[in-house]
């Protein structure tokens, strides 16, 4: 079954706000930079599993950029890729 | 054709030199051997020399003069590491500040220095840009560096003077990191950093063939001594990164052909939660010839793990700002340690363990650690009181860390400040994190202590594996087999994630505030005794 962008960006959205910003989504804007603003280094290992695991995609060690997870967008944008290449 | 294998002795390095000094001599013997590199490009000693010469000349005409303090805030980049050595090759102090930090924290750093100029990275770090942006910086384009943003002068700060012994002179001025109390400024000589990294380059035989891994950022002592001066001096090469995470450590430690690595607890216990979700049972770098980390307690049940994973042993070493950083370091050619000693004074560093009565304590037993050496700090920036409070007339700095001896081998059981004193009875929270952290499903935990009714209550913070569902109960039961009553948590609080220093310490004085925040009772376990 085809996952929705919209699905898929309030999937992550909900994961970070709970992981991460203690529910406060506000935080969360377009722009804001996951590495560093949002979370840290034990953070990217949480998220990677997360989206390995509710995407059902692997996530090679060359694909953890700060490009790839530079903002929600991008990251949106990698696992609709990454969907994408499975089909 | 076969390269040289040089080290730090090769390069001729005195005393009474600047820290830019360093680059020099290697920059004559091998001028084409990579000195500087980042993820955009790389430097060899012979074009880092001409930048440094260079980058002065640039900040020169910004106005920055001998004895000014040139605040740069970024993170780990070729272009942080060219104008810090240009502000030192002016005799101007340089500043380094991470550019995660808050704010608050970069303005009151900017304040209390009394910073000439501001620097900022921002082609390499958004953080950079934001505070640059913040605060009135022109983005310029100079010349080997990019775009580099420079704040505006002030005109109001008088420099300091200027020592007539060079290798007193002030070579860097690092605040320290805040993880027990309000930053302080931190005056570190080059006699100071020089004779930290050179030792440090020795006891690791670094030579011209090694490429170290700057994972930690050059605002750091360890990342600026050991790792970025220790490299420079002895012709080495350094990769510098600015940020970690152990899926891109690992591309790089295999890419970059890295040698050395040295890092703080928490990275490698990253690289095990990794080894889980990617469920390898090892990491084999073929250059890799070095793992070490300093910078916290490392956990018995981590190092070994983290040995296991790598196939090398992980090298503890002990150190803080004010010391440059050296203090204790496990020697390489020692015997394998399983425990978490961090080895015999570093050499040329003197040590003794007092009681409360300031006298030394009997042999074994736990004294507070005072040290004495050419890497003790100057002093504190402005601030002669505390310096005076650190310092003894003697030279002895107190390092208000609570240690014992086996032999020569030091141990650190815990901060005097930290000590938890429960029911008349000594708990070290070292110890009880040790305990917690040996836990299959636990990440990381951090104790801190907590006055209540006339006596002191141990809280413990967990961060739990993730995937883990482990709960408080399970930790409480766990806790219960393996410390005696007195140790253990009297309240047990999961939380998603630590709070963290920007040099990758756990920050304790947050975890009181979260404790408050969260409340005394709920969603946390309180154990009865």
């Amino acid at each position: 079954m085809q996952i929705q962008t919209t699905e898929i960006e309030q999937e992550i959205r909900s994961f970070l706000t709970e992981k991460f910003l203690f529910g406060h989504s506000e935080a969360l804007t377009n722009d804001v930079t996951l590495l560093g603003d949002v979370i840290d280094s034990q953070g990217v290992i949480e998220l990677i599993v997360f989206v390995q695991e509710r995407f059902n995609v692997t996530v090679e060690d060359e694909e953890v950029t700060t490009d790839t997870f530079a903002s929600l967008k991008t990251t949106v944008a990698f696992i609709e890729k990454k969907l994408r290449s499975k089909e | 054709m076969t390269q040289q294998l040089l080290t730090p002795l090769s390069a001729n390095v005195s005393t009474s030199m600047r820290i830019s000094d360093v680059v020099k001599p290697w920059a004559d013997l091998l001028p084409n051997q990579k000195a500087v590199v980042d993820p955009n490009g790389s430097w060899t000693y012979r074009e880092l020399e001409g930048i440094i010469s260079q980058t002065a000349d640039w900040l020169r005409s910004t106005g920055v003069r001998a004895g000014d303090r040139v605040m740069i805030v970024g993170e780990n980049c070729r272009q942080f590491a060219a104008v810090l050595l240009a502000i030192s090759s002016l005799d101007a102090w340089p500043v380094p500040a991470n550019a995660h930090l808050s704010t608050r924290e970069i303005d009151a750093v900017r304040e209390h220095c009394g910073a000439r100029r501001v620097v900022y990275t921002t082609s390499v770090s958004v953080h950079a840009t934001g505070h640059a942006n913040r605060h009135g910086a022109l983005i310029e384009d100079v010349r080997h560096l990019g775009q580099i943003g420079l704040g505006p002068l002030n005109e109001n700060v008088q420099p300091e003077p200027i020592d007539a012994d060079i290798g007193s002179r002030v070579a860097a001025l690092i605040y320290t990191s805040g993880s027990t109390g309000l930053p302080k400024g931190v005056m570190l000589t080059h006699d100071n950093l020089l004779f930290s990294a050179g030792g440090a380059a020795k006891i690791r035989s670094m030579n011209s063939e090694d490429c170290l891994y700057g994972i930690l950022p050059l605002s750091h002592i360890v990342g600026l001594s050991i790792v970025f001066l220790g490299a420079l001096l002895s012709g080495a090469t350094i990769y510098l990164d600015p940020r970690f995470d152990p899926m891109a450590a690992r591309v790089t430690l295999e890419r970059g052909r890295i040698t050395i690595m040295l890092g703080v607890p928490s990275m490698f216990s990253q690289f095990l939660q990794y080894a889980k979700i990617r469920k390898v049972q090892s990491l084999k770098f073929p250059a890799l010839r070095i793992i070490s980390c300093s910078g916290a307690p490392l956990p018995p049940a981590v190092k070994s793990s983290v040995e296991g994973l790598f196939g090398l042993p992980l090298h503890h070493g002990y150190g803080i700002t004010e010391c440059s950083p050296n203090i204790a370091q496990v020697r390489l050619d020692a015997p394998p340690r399983t425990d978490n000693s961090v080895g015999p004074m570093f050499p040329g560093v003197e040590a003794r363990l007092v009681g409360n009565d300031r006298r030394p304590v009997p042999a074994g037993e736990v004294g507070e650690l005072w040290v004495r050496g050419p890497n003790i700090m100057k002093g504190y920036y402005r601030a002669p009181d505390e310096t005076a409070a650190a310092i003894d007339v003697e030279g002895w700095f107190n390092t208000r860390d609570l240690a014992r001896f086996e032999g020569e081998n030091l141990f650190i059981v815990g901060r005097t400040k930290d000590l938890i004193i429960r029911s008349g009875f000594n708990v070290y929270p070292a110890e009880v994190e040790a305990v917690l952290n040996a836990h299959p499903a636990v990440a990381q935990s951090a104790v801190i202590g907590r006055t209540t009714h006339g006596d002191e209550e141990i809280l413990a913070f967990v961060q739990l594996s993730p995937s883990s569902h482990l709960k408080e109960a399970d930790l409480a039961e766990y806790a219960a087999k393996h410390l005696v009553p007195y140790k253990r948590p009297s309240s047990i609080f999961l939380i998603s994630a630590m709070p963290m220093t920007p040099s990758g310490k756990i920050a304790k004085s947050d975890l009181a505030k979260i404790a408050d925040d969260i409340g005394r009772g709920d969603e946390t376990l309180k154990v009865e005794p």
